[in-house]
C-alpha cells in the first residue's frame, strides 16, 4: 500500500529510476565515533565570511567553548568539539574539489571530553522571544545541515517578515544518503521541539514535514512523535514520492504546496521558510539544552567500505579515522566522494576534517559510479530540458558556458540551476553539461567579484582625489586667513610700527653693506666680527618684521624695501652665522 | 549663359551646406570624446600611473586617441585590455610583459605586502596608494589592506627600505568548477 500523501503536485521534470541503495548504510544501528587524536577544525565551514579564531596557540579548551567568532550577519561561529589544547592556527587541506588549504584550528584532545559549563537546559522555550532564539541559533554556529550550509539564523527572519509556512526538509533524495532518515528514526522528539521552536521564533502558521516514501520508519517514528508531544496539531508529515531532486528547497515547496518560488527569488518571498530536518534537531540541542554544533551524524556508505553505516562524529576528525571506525576501505576501493553520488564532490585523499556540510562519505568500488567518460556530440534531443528540474535548457547553457558567453547563459537563467546533475544523468551523449553549467556560474561570479572590485576601487581612488583636493584646498584657506588677519593686524597699529619698521630696514641694508663690503666669500669666522653683541638681536627682530611686513602688507615698492629684499637673505644668512659663534 | 545656371545653383547650395554644417559643428558640438569615455570606464579609475600617464582619464584619451598600446594597465589586466579592444575595434594583445610573468596562475593575484620589520613608518607608500589601501601613521608600521590593493605596485618603488613585495595570494572566490575536460585534455 502506498504511504504518498494525497493532493500533492509535481514539479517539472527530475529523475524517477535512479537506485536508491539506501539500504546499505540504514540497516546497521547509529554509532558513535571515538575522540580522536587531533581536531583540525577549518573555520570556514559555511556560506559567508570565515569565523575569526579566538584562541592562541598553547590555549586549553573545552568541549562547545567558542573559539572561532563570526563577525558579520551571514557567518557562523566555531566551537570546540572536545576538550584539548590548542597545538596549531594555520593553513590545512580542507575538504574540496581541488585539494585547497583553509585556515583552521588543530587541537590536540586530552581524552576527557570535558564540557564548558553549559547553560541549564530551557523549560519553556516559549519565554524567549524570536530574537533572542535567532541570536542563541546564531551563537551556536548552526547552519544548513542538508549540506548547503547557509547560516540558519538567517533563514530565521524577524516579526516584520510574515512566514505562512514553514517546510522541513527530510526528503534525502540522493541515493545511498540515510543520516537523516535514521536522525527521524532516533531522535524525532529532538526533531518535532526543534519544530516547535522554529515555529514560535517564525511565527508562523504551520509546518509540513516533507519526506520521501523509500523511508516508511521514518515517518512511522515521526507520526508516533506528534501524537506523544502536545501542540503539534499544526505540524503536518507529507509523504512524497520519490523522485530526485525533491530534496531541492524549491522542488519540495512545489511538491507539498503547489507554489512557485520566482526565477531568482527566494521562499521567503512566498512567505515560506525551508529548514533541513537535521538543522532542526540541532536548533533543539541549542535553545532547549544550550548545546552548540558540535558534531554531526554522517552516513559512511558505498561498495568500497567494509562496514556501511551511519555515524555520530565531531567536527574536525579525519575523514581516514572515520573510515578506520567503519572497518576500513575494502580492497577494491577506489575513490572518496564527500556527499551523494549526485551531488557531491570528489575527494583529493582522506586525510581531511568532517565539515559542517559533509552529510555523506561515499567511499567508492571499482566500477560502482560512471567516472569521467567521453562524450558523444550532442544530439539534440532534449532529454536534459525534460529532466530539469528547474525548468532550464541545459543544452543551451553548455553551449553558451562553452563558448564563454556567459551572459547568453544569464539570459538563459542560469543562477536558476540547482546543480542537482539530472541532465548530466540522462544524457545519452554522456556530456558534463552540470559541470560545464558549474563552470558557468563559477566564472559569472567571478566576473561580478572582479566588478564589485574594480568599482570598489574606483570609489576609493576617487575618494582619496577629492580628500587631497579637500586638504588643499584647506590648506590654502588657512593661508589666506592668517595673511588676513596679518593684514588686520598690520593695519591696527600702523603709527608705531611705521618708524622702527623703517629703522629696522635702514639696519638692515647698513648691515648688508657691511657685509658686502667685508667680502663676499667671508667665512664663518669672520662675520661676527661685524655686528656688535647687543645690537645682533634687535636686527634679527627688526629683519624678521620687515620682512614679514614686506611679505604680507601691499607696501608700494620703494627704493629702500626693494634693497632690503634683496639683501635680506644674505643679512638672515650671516645673522644665522654670528648666533652659532655668539653661542659658542 | 546657361553654363552659369548649373555653376550659380551649385554655388548656392554649397554655400547652403557650408552654412548648415558649419552651424551643426558649433551646436552640436560633443564636449570630450565619447570614446574616451568607454575606454575610461573599462579601466580600474584608480589612477595609480603605472600606463605612465596622469590618471585612466589621460590614459583612456591617449588610448582613443591612437597614441599608445592597450596594454599598459596592469591592474586592468587581460580582460580590461579585452574591453578595450572592443571598443576600439582593434585585435587583442599581450600584455606588457611585467605583467605576464606573475599572472602565470590564473587563480592567484599579486598584492602588495610590507616587511614590518624593516617599516620605518616613513608615510610614503600611504602617499603612493592611489586608493588609501595603506594604513598607518609617520613613524609607525604600515600595514596593507589586501582587500582594498589593487596590485598597481604603485608603492613598492617610493619604499625607501625596500620593503614592500608583491606576494601572490589566492583570489577570495576561485571558481570551483573547471570547465570539464576529456582524457586527452581537450575541452569537451
Amino acid at each position: 500500500m502506498s504511504i504518498v500523501s494525497p493532493n500533492l503536485h509535481k514539479f517539472h521534470g527530475g529523475v524517477a529510476d535512479l537506485p536508491h541503495r539506501k539500504g546499505i548504510s540504514n540497516s546497521a544501528s547509529v554509532r558513535k565515533a571515538k575522540v580522536p587524536r587531533f581536531i583540525v577544525i577549518p573555520l570556514h565551514q559555511h556560506i559567508g565570511k570565515p569565523a575569526i579564531p579566538m584562541v592562541d596557540v598553547g590555549d586549553k579548551v573545552l568541549k562547545g567553548q567558542k573559539i572561532g567568532r563570526a563577525v558579520e550577519f551571514i557567518s557562523a561561529p566555531i566551537h570546540a568539539p572536545t576538550s584539548g589544547k590548542v597545538i596549531a592556527i594555520g593553513d590545512r587541506p580542507v575538504p574540496s574539489h581541488g585539494g585547497e588549504m583553509g585556515e583552521c584550528i588543530v587541537i590536540e584532545t586530552d581524552g576527557l571530553d570535558e564540557w564548558i559549563k553549559l547553560d541549564e537546559p530551557l523549560k519553556d522555550y516559549k519565554s524567549l522571544d524570536p530574537a533572542t532564539i535567532r541570536e542563541k541559533i546564531r551563537l551556536a554556529g548552526i547552519v544548513g545541515l542538508g549540506g548547503a550550509t547557509f547560516p540558519s539564523h538567517v533563514k530565521i527572519p524577524g516579526a516584520n517578515v510574515p512566514v505562512e509556512q514553514l517546510i522541513i526538509n527530510a526528503a534525502e533524495c540522493e541515493p545511498y544518503i540515510t543520516c537523516d532518515d535514521m536522525l527521524m528514526r532516533d531522535k524525532p522528539n529532538d526533531i518535532i521541539n526543534g519544530i516547535k521552536v522554529m515555529l514560535h521564533a517564525l511565527n508562523a502558521k504551520e509546518c509540513l514535514i516533507g519526506v520521501e516514501d523509500n523511508k516508511p520508519e521514518a515517518v512511522q517514528a515521526l507520526r508516533k512523535a506528534l501524537e506523544k508531544i502536545d501542540g503539534t496539531e499544526n505540524i503536518k508529515v507529507v509523504v512524497t514520492p520519490t523522485v530526485y531532486p525533491t530534496g531541492g528547497e524549491k522542488q519540495l515547496i512545489k511538491i507539498v504546496t503547489g507554489k512557485e518560488v520566482p526565477s531568482g527569488g527566494l521562499p521567503i518571498n512566498i512567505g515560506m521558510v525551508v529548514h533541513n530536518v537535521g538543522t532542526a534537531a540541532a536548533i533543539y540541542e541549542a535553545i532547549v539544552l544550550g548545546k552548540p554544533i558540535i558534531s554531526r551524524l554522517v552516513t559512511v556508505s558505498g561498495k568500497g567500505i567494509q562496514e556501511p553505516c551511519n555515524i555520530e562524529v565531531l567536527l574536525g576528525t579525519q575523514i581516514k579515522e572515520i573510515v578506520e571506525q567503519c572497518g576500513g576501505y575494502t580492497d577494491d576501493f577506489e575513490y572518496l566522494i564527500a556527499g551523494g553520488p549526485m551531488m557531491g564532490s570528489a575527494l583529493q585523499n582522506d586525510e581531511v576534517p568532517l565539515v559542517k556540510r559533509i552529510n555523506c562519505i561515499l567511499v567508492g568500488a571499482k566500477g560502482e559510479f560512471a567516472g569521467p567518460q567521453d562524450s558523444m556530440p550532442c544530439v539534440r534531443c532534449g532529454s536534459c530540458a525534460n529532466a530539469c528540474p528547474s525548468s532550464l535548457l541545459p543544452q543551451q547553457l553548455y553551449w553558451f558556458a562553452r563558448s564563454g558567453e556567459f551572459d547568453k547563459c544569464q539570459g538563459h537563467n542560469l543562477f536558476d540551476c540547482i546543480e542537482c546533475g539530472c541532465c548530466a544523468f540522462v544524457c545519452p551523449s554522456k556530456i558534463p553539461l552540470v559541470q560545464c553549467i558549474g563552470y558557468a556560474k563559477t566564472s559569472v561570479r567571478l566576473e561580478q567579484h572582479e566588478q564589485f572590485k574594480a568599482n570598489r576601487s574606483k570609489t576609493r581612488g576617487e575618494r582619496k582625489q577629492a580628500r587631497l583636493e579637500k586638504e588643499a584646498a584647506e590648506k590654502k584657506a588657512k593661508k589666506e586667513a592668517a595673511k588676513k588677519a596679518a593684514a588686520a593686524k598690520a593695519a591696527d597699529a600702523p603709527k608705531t610700527e611705521k618708524p622702527s619698521k623703517d629703522e629696522a630696514i635702514k639696519a638692515a641694508v647698513e648691515f648688508a653693506k657691511q657685509k658686502r663690503n667685508s667680502g663676499a666669500d667671508s667665512t664663518a669666522t669672520q662675520a661676527p666680527v661685524a655686528p656688535k653683541e647687543p645690537t645682533a638681536p634687535a636686527v634679527t627682530e627688526a629683519m624678521a618684521k620687515a620682512r614679514s611686513t614686506l611679505n604680507q602688507t601691499a607696501i608700494t615698492a620703494k627704493p629702500a624695501t626693494a634693497t632690503a629684499e634683496k639683501t635680506s637673505d644674505a643679512v638672515a644668512t650671516a645673522m644665522a652665522n654670528a648666533k652659532k659663534v655668539l653661542g659658542k | 549663359m546657361d553654363i552659369l545656371i548649373p555653376i550659380l545653383a551649385l554655388g548656392v547650395l554649397a554655400a547652403l551646406f557650408g552654412l548648415l554644417l558649419g552651424f551643426s559643428s558649433i551646436k552640436f558640438k560633443v564636449e570630450g570624446n565619447p570614446v574616451a569615455e568607454k575606454v575610461s570606464a573599462a579601466l580600474p579609475g584608480s589612477n595609480c600611473g603605472q600606463c605612465g600617464f596622469a590618471g585612466c582619464n589621460a590614459y583612456a584619451e591617449a588610448v582613443a586617441e591612437g597614441e599608445c598600446d592597450i596594454n599598459l594597465c596592469p591592474p586592468g589586466g587581460e580582460d580590461s585590455m579585452r574591453a578595450i579592444a572592443e571598443i576600439m575595434e582593434v585585435e587583442p594583445v599581450e600584455m606588457a610583459a611585467d605583467d605576464a610573468d606573475q599572472g602565470a596562475d590564473a587563480n592567484t593575484i599579486h598584492v602588495a605586502r610590507i616587511n614590518e620589520k624593516q617599516c620605518i613608518g616613513c608615510n610614503l607608500c600611504h602617499k603612493a596608494c592611489p586608493v588609501d589601501a595603506i594604513i598607518g601613521c609617520p613613524g609607525q608600521l604600515h600595514v596593507v589592506m589586501i582587500d582594498e590593493c589593487i596590485s598597481c605596485k604603485a608603492c613598492v618603488k617610493p619604499c625607501p627600505m625596500e620593503c614592500i613585495s608583491m606576494t601572490p595570494i589566492k583570489i577570495p572566490n576561485a571558481p570551483e568548477w573547471p570547465l570539464p575536460r576529456n582524457h586527452e585534455g581537450a575541452t569537451v
